[in-house]
């Protein structure tokens, strides 16, 4: 597994454990992680990721949305694993 | 329903950085797009998305048969090839916050409501469909 995407899950796991403290007042937004902590939280991914790009040379951060919503596949939900 | 798009990576607004014009690659390799009005969001095959150039940003709870799952998450954007008059071209969608699955045979993006939202779908008794994008 690659640095970058321990650092994704690892920052996923993290999130996961406090996104419901920030629904439903910042739902939508988008969070910057970095080992685990929000860094930020931006109006668009493409600002989270801007951000986490201009802050952090080494590439190692991850964005998050602020949702406890399901991406929910339907009849190709098969597909998925 | 199976009709040919493209992915480009999305742009990424630095702070304080005047963002330059997005403007489509030339040079874009058509894939399969699958469009499915059950699907709540557009996905991407892990190949296809190594093979555009997509980095993984974060990740996705996607429902799957077996319960919830965690993917990649990437960000791009996605092109539908049209031709009107003889005159070839792609319309572009919003950016796609899309989760990846695995490859398979019959398709490499499912379009989902997201994107398909865009536009007028109308599927006829026949198996014709029009989607009227503007």
């Amino acid at each position: 597994m690659s640095t970058l995407q321990q650092e994704i899950d690892g920052n996923f796991d993290s999130f996961q454990r406090v996104v419901q403290q920030y629904l439903p007042a910042r739902k939508g937004q988008w969070a910057l992680l970095r080992h685990g902590q929000i860094v930020s939280f931006h109006a668009t991914a493409g600002s989270a990721e801007g951000a986490g790009a201009a802050q952090f040379p080494d590439d190692l951060f991850s964005i998050q949305e602020v949702s406890d919503e399901v991406v929910d596949l339907g009849f190709f939900s098969h597909v998925v694993q | 329903m199976v009709i040919d798009v493209v992915v480009q990576p999305a742009q990424v607004f630095v702070p304080g950085v005047e963002p330059t014009p997005w403007v489509p690659a030339s040079n874009v390799s058509i894939l399969r797009g699958l469009i499915d009005t059950g699907a709540g969001g557009t996905c991407i095959t892990r190949s296809a998305a190594r093979a555009m150039g997509l980095r993984p940003r974060g990740k996705a709870r996607v429902g799957g048969v077996s319960g919830i799952e965690y993917h990649n998450r990437y960000r791009f954007v996605l092109g539908a090839l049209y031709e009107d008059k003889g005159e070839r071209g792609y319309f572009w969608f919003d950016e796609v916050n899309g989760a990846d699955f695995r490859d398979n045979d019959d398709f490499d993006v499912l379009i989902g409501m997201d994107v398909i939202g865009q536009g007028d779908l109308h599927v006829f008794r026949s198996g014709r469909f029009t989607w009227e994008l503007y």
